[in-house]
């Protein structure tokens, strides 16, 4: 395939509004607790009180007894599941463990039993009935827990996390300046809007599940194998997912429940996480604890950096939040050394949640060039200017494309940095203090295999499909227009469909990445298709061109010099076909070995805090994005929007609190996690560099789902250190750490 | 005695018996009706992604039952069917008119205001009903004319998104062309409802389900006889505390009795007690009704009531409510305290009035009898010569319960402090009046010396806790600073700058 200038790519980059708009604004999207089934049945997960221990007996007979109820099922009477594999081990289970495997309790809310019965009221009465008496032991929820096993992380997803280049320690104690100070950021939860919902529906040994999954593949694969039925009896459904930011990526314990519990009853289960369950039971981001010390010349060169600690997994499981992850490749310095340990606590398994390794690491380093701009009395966009990366200094691999210079720049310019006092707490407005703080963003672009097939029909309509998912970044919509841009055709003339495993494979929808090279490798496969046959067949007028002759403008084939134009629909016609089916598979992209791939961007600041009350307001936000091709303005800009939103959260508001006794969450509902409301919201300007990437992949793009939120916390924490003079490492930044 | 529960649904009429009625709004839409655009995210009232209008027959001033039907959005996972009865809901599936998106969801679809589309149906009904009643104030006929940005973001406060940062949302309300909008009363002429609706209030609605038992009774009389007789019964308002505990399970009552159909405690109104403002609310008066009030009346108290929940929690939950709850972070009993107003409740011996200071007898403890509710408050209004000046600590800047309140009040007589009047809330079991600060202010010159000697006092008598919402050294400085606050903000002095 070749490469053609991202620009003639018709359509895609302009902002087109959303398809699936009407749908949703009418209420008619279906999610997948919202699929109707005859016979349907509810089930509610019921989950253990304590965090660390045993179940010792667990009574039922109240809740079997309960009006409408048609089962209950505990680890006494679970039928069998065949073991599961992880995420990480090539499986899609978020945890290693089966649920109601046995009677041991690793964390709070745990599953210890599923209540089945004819209503939702009735399942949720009788599950209230559920008593269970444990022998408990002390849960070990806190990092410094003595109790608590902490050991070396090594890899993740193949690639070691230790890494180390000069020396750094011996360079750091050599260097004029110095900071070197930990930081802390603790754990949090994804709290899409839709709960997680799953209805499973069996058939003989036919299996059909509506899952809010990002992973349909995956989900379908796992489930085959816990029932031991071929993968080809499986369908899993998933058509609109009502938010997931990486919580919905993995499988969670409660589809296997579903399925088991439809099994078991012989009719079809529905089975919808409360908003509790969403902090125990669907994974969440882990906490961490971070030393980062920085060294550098009188002149701000950095001749040493350190990223060294912890974050947490399961008792019974293993995941890495890798916060060191960007930090070899975002500066130039000649001696580094990053290495992260884990330690086990009676959580649940944490997962990948929006830029997973780089919210929190990004954080820690990005406030520390603050820390280290002030040490040494050099502008924080200056001393980024100084330490930068022109070459990635972790593999030596030229960028496939950077432009975080243009972000600073641009950035600052927007947000009136020159306005900014270096001397912290210098600005006032009445009761409030002032301050401006920016940090750099990065995320690297992520490739999985997938594939698409796509269909020219009679009237000249083209329809893609693939089993990708549509969790609001608009998919549906991108990917139409990726198509129809590489056609040459207007957009209306081209479906895409998704969400649906009876639909050629699409890889899990995370880390930013999505099926737009597959959709493009099929639309290009449209064109070879219908080329070769043209110039094959006698019935064409290019017959006997040779095929690399015939190419494709405007939607038309044509020969150069030749008059003649034919469109997909003349050609159709004049081969005599009555339509014209082709597949796509991508492969890795070869290029990756070569070359660094990722976006990067920066974020600017303004806040204000009241010197009474401690209140943070963020008043004013500029973040820059140099992300590739921008396949669709709107739908990329609201990405960015809604990442610095989060980002704002997780400074300022956001934790799942442990209670340190019970290991319990604390903060189990939207009234108490605090997610942004509108008021809490500043203006949010965002800007693209625009960038034309011939390396990364055919369309040119980067990926834009994650990188938003990335540094967005450090900005606000140097922004308030500037207004008041506080450094806080420890997130959120509440009122309380500023007073006391 | 009635059995059923009438309600409307998009202008269809649904009667609903005890075995469908223990169930909020939102469960029965979805899983009864399989109307599933209204969407549960939360439960509890902290989303606004179940929001649907409910019209109700009664007039937005809080008069008695008029002649026909107004609109507002309510959460509707805790209302609960009986809460409902006689009602007509419109949820997002009944929004169109002519077969085609109505002027806010066509704003939505081309600005861009659906990510995932999860939160979007819970934002459609909440713009509605700005839409609605910004139509209704008449401001827009045949004109085109849009709601300002300061409108529709205080309209969406209780609206949860986690993927847009609102931006998207905000400019779609904006772009609503209010001369374009159909009113509710438009789309669903009312006048069989009305009719139907007056003629099944008469008649008392009791339902019963394996041994749960809903009441509305239609009289005072007989709802105080239900209280005496009845074990446990829970007296539900606006519901936007007492159903928040019945989705967690926290509280499992036998005994329901809603106010909704009693007659008589709609009244707000200004009474003039010699001489001095006195404000009557009835029992059913929302907060919402209030807040429009105070709008002129006290911008001090209306300013905290802006901040309260959200649109959706003011338009259900009322001040009687908030004051029979008992929570000490409950943000209207400070001004209550800080006014010395009187709550007027009836029994079956009659009626009585409890000063506010009376009021608690410890955490969450009313003293209220058994055959007592509560149905009037009765409040004085300031002097305009008092300084007074309300505070709401929170995280967020709306839709949060508050981790620290204060309320000050202070009469000068030349520069000296003749009349004081602190009251704290989140620093013990109930909202207090501290009488060492008062006492210490009392008779001292109105300077910022007064107040930071009396911020050392408040400091030393309350013994606050650590809680979610701020530690306990965070609520004493608080406390400490919240009176040179108070000074700096009654005393228009620049202000010297002094970094903590
Ligand atoms: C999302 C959300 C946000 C909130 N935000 C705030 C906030 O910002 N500030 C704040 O203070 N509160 C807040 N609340 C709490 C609640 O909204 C208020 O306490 C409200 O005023 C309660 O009024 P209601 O009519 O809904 O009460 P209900 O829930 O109906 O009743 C509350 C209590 O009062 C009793 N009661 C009700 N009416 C009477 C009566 N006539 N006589 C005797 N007893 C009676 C009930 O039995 C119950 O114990 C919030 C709640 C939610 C769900
Ligand atoms: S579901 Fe969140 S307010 Fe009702
Ligand atoms: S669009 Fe996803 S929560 Fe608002």
């Amino acid at each position: 395939m070749s490469i053609i200038e991202t620009t003639k790519l018709g359509l895609v980059g302009k902002g087109l509004d959303r398809l699936d708009g009407p749908f949703k604004v009418m209420g008619k999207a279906r999610y997948s607790a919202e699929f109707p089934a005859k016979k349907i049945t509810y089930a509610v997960g019921v989950g253990a009180d304590i965090a660390n221990g045993k179940i010792r007996s667990i009574n039922t007979a109240g809740a079997e007894a309960a009006p409408g109820v048609i089962a209950v099922i505990t680890h006494k009477n679970r039928p069998p599941l065949v073991d599961g594999k992880t995420f990480a081990g090539g499986g899609a289970q978020g945890e290693l463990r089966m649920p109601l495997a046995d009677n041991v309790i690793n964390h709070a809310g745990q599953y210890i039993a599923v209540v089945v019965a004819e209503s939702l009221e009735c399942a949720t009465y009788a599950a209230h009935l559920i008593k269970a008496v444990y022998i408990e032991e002390d849960p070990v929820v806190v990092f410094d827990d003595k109790r608590a096993q902490r050991y070396p992380a090594k890899q993740w997803f193949g690639e070691a996390v230790t890494k180390n280049r000069g020396e750094a320690q011996t360079a750091l104690l050599a260097s004029a300046v110095s900071v070197d100070n930990k930081y802390r950021t603790p754990t949090q939860s994804h709290n899409p809007m839709e709960t997680h919902a799953t209805m499973a529906v069996w058939e003989g040994d036919k299996l059909t599940v509506y899952d809010a999954t990002q992973g349909l593949y995956n989900t379908r694969k796992a489930l085959a194998l816990s029932f031991s039925v071929p993968e080809s009896n499986v369908r899993v459904v998933c058509k609109y997912i009502g938010g997931a930011f990486g919580c919905k990526g993995a499988m969670w314990p409660h589809v296997l429940l579903t399925t088991l519990a439809a099994r078991a009853v012989n009719r079809p289960v529905k089975l919808v996480l409360t908003r509790a369950q969403m902090f125990t039971n669907v994974g969440h981001r882990a906490e961490t604890e971070q030393r980062v010390a920085l060294g550098a010349t009188a002149d701000g060169a950095i001749q040493a950096i350190i990223h060294h600690g912890t974050s947490h997994t399961a008792v019974d499981g293993e995941f890495v939040e890798v916060f060191t992850k960007a930090t070899p490749m975002m500066y130039a310095s000649p001696n580094l050394s990053v290495s992260q340990d884990l330690v086990k606590l009676n959580k649940q398994m944490p997962t990948f949640m929006r830029a997973p390794g780089e919210t929190p690491g990004m954080f820690a380093l990005e406030s520390a060039m603050d820390e280290l701009s002030s040490a040494v009395k050099i502008d924080p966009v200056d001393l980024r200017l100084i330490n930068y990366a022109k070459r990635d200094p972790d593999s030596g691999h030229p960028f496939s494309s950077k432009s975080l210079i243009q972000c600073y720049k641009l950035g600052a310019e927007k947000i009136g940095w020159n306005k900014r006092s270096a001397t912290p707490g210098s600005r006032k407005e009445g009761d409030w203090l002032l301050g401006l703080g920016m940090a750099s963003a990065t995320y690297p672009t992520v490739h999985f295999n997938s594939m698409c097939n796509g269909l020219l029909k009679a009237d000249g309509t083209f329809l893609f499909t693939s089993s990708t998912h549509e969790m609001g970044t608009g998919t549906c919509t991108v990917m139409s227009q990726i198509g129809a841009g590489r056609l040459g055709v207007p957009v209306e003339l081209v479906t895409f469909e998704l969400g649906d495993t009876d639909l050629p494979m699409a890889p899990i929808s995370g880390g930013s990445a999505t099926v737009g090279s597959a959709v493009d490798g099929a639309a290009v496969e449209i064109q070879n298709a219908l080329s070769k046959q043209l110039s094959e067949s006698p019935l064409s007028p290019f017959s006997g061109v040779p095929q690399e002759k015939i190419v494709v403008s405007g939607g038309k084939f044509t020969v150069v010099g030749k008059s003649e134009t034919l469109s997909y629909v003349d050609a159709l016609k004049l081969l005599k076909l009555p339509s014209l089916e082709v597949k796509y598979q991508t492969h890795f992209n070869d290029k990756a070995k070569s070359f660094s791939m990722h976006s990067f961007g920066a974020h600017f600041v303004e806040v204000k805090v009241d010197q009474d009350l401690g209140t943070v307001r963020v008043t004013r936000v500029v973040s820059v994005m140099a992300n590739g091709r921008i396949a669709n303005e709107k739908t990329c800009r609201s990405q960015v929007h809604g990442g610095v939103i989060m980002g704002i959260g997780m400074a300022l508001e956001e934790a799942t609190l442990f209670d340190s006794r019970s290991g319990r969450v604390v903060n189990r509902s939207l009234g108490e996690y605090y997610v942004s409301v509108n008021a809490d919201i500043p203006p949010i300007e965002v800007h693209f560099i625009a960038e034309t990437d011939k390396e990364i992949n055919s369309i040119g793009a980067k990926g834009i789902g994650e990188i938003g939120i990335t540094g967005v916390a450090a900005a606000v924490a140097n922004a308030v250190y500037n207004a008041t003079g506080k450094r806080i490492r420890h997130l959120p930044i509440t009122a309380d750490k500023l007073f006391v | 005695m009635r059995d059923y529960i009438l309600l409307y649904v998009n202008g269809r009429e649904q009667r609903i018996s005890a075995a469908q009625a223990f169930q909020p709004a939102s469960d029965y839409l979805r899983l009864d009706l399989g109307q599933c655009g209204t969407k549960v995210v939360c439960a509890e009232g902290d989303c606004g992604a179940c929001s649907v209008m409910v019209g109700r027959l009664a007039t937005e001033a809080g008069l008695e039952p008029g002649n026909e039907l107004t609109y507002v959005p309510i959460n509707s996972c805790i209302q609960y069917l009986y809460q409902l009865d006689c009602t007509h809901l419109i949820t997002v599936e009944g929004l169109k008119f002519d077969g085609q998106l109505n002027p806010v969801q066509q704003s939505m679809v081309d600005s861009n205001g659906a990510q995932c589309g999860y939160c979007t149906p819970g934002f459609v009904v909440a713009m509605c009903g700005l839409a609605n009643d910004l139509q209704s104030q008449q401001q827009c006929q045949g004109k085109t004319c849009y709601p300002s940005e300061k409108q529709v973001k205080d309209s969406l406060t209780g609206n949860l998104c986690r993927c847009t940062g609102y931006e998207a949302i905000i400019n779609a309300g904006m772009a609503v062309d209010l001369g374009r909008y159909k009113s509710f009363s438009e789309l669903y002429p009312d006048k069989e409802m009305v009719a139907n609706f007056k003629a099944h209030a008469q008649n008392e609605l009791m339902l019963k389900l394996g041994g749960r038992t809903a009441f509305n009774p239609t009289s005072l009389s007989s709802a105080c006889k239900f209280l005496n007789e009845q074990e446990k019964v829970v007296i539900v308002s606006g519901g936007t505390d007492v159903s928040v505990n019945m989705n967690k399970r926290d509280l499992v009552p036998a005994n329901v009795m809603s106010t909704a159909a009693l007659p008589g405690l709609s009244e707000l109104k200004v009474l003039d007690e010699s001489g001095r403002k006195v404000l009557s609310v009835g029992a059913k008066v929302t907060l919402r009704q209030l807040e429009n009030l105070m709008k002129d009346l006290v911008p001090e108290f209306h300013k905290i009531l802006w901040v309260y929940g959200s649109p959706q929690i003011r338009h259900a939950g009322t001040l009687a409510g908030n004051i029979a709850n008992g929570s000490p972070i409950a943000d209207s009993t400070p001004f209550l305290f800080l006014m010395e107003a009187e709550i007027e409740v009836t029994g079956c011996g009659g009626v009585r009035k409890i000063p506010m200071a009376e009021f608690y007898k410890g955490y969450k403890q009313l003293s209220l009898h058994k055959d007592e509710l509560i149905t009037r408050i009765l409040l004085p209004l300031p002097h305009a010569n008092e300084l007074v000046k309300l505070y709401k600590i929170s995280r967020r800047q709306h839709l949060d319960i508050s981790a620290f309140t204060a309320a000050i009040r202070i009469s000068l007589k030349g520069n000296i402090i003749e009349r004081a009047f602190v009251v704290f809330g989140g620093v013990g079991p109930v909202v207090m009046r501290c009488a060492a600060v008062e006492a210490a202010l009392l008779g001292t010159t109105h300077e910022l010396v007064t107040y930071e000697a009396a911020g050392k006092i408040a400091k030393e008598v309350i013994t606050p806790i650590t809680d979610v919402r701020g530690s306990r050294d965070f609520r004493l400085a608080l406390a400490e600073n919240i009176l040179s606050k108070f000074y700096f903000e009654t005393a228009s002095n620049e202000r010297e700058f002094a970094c903590r």
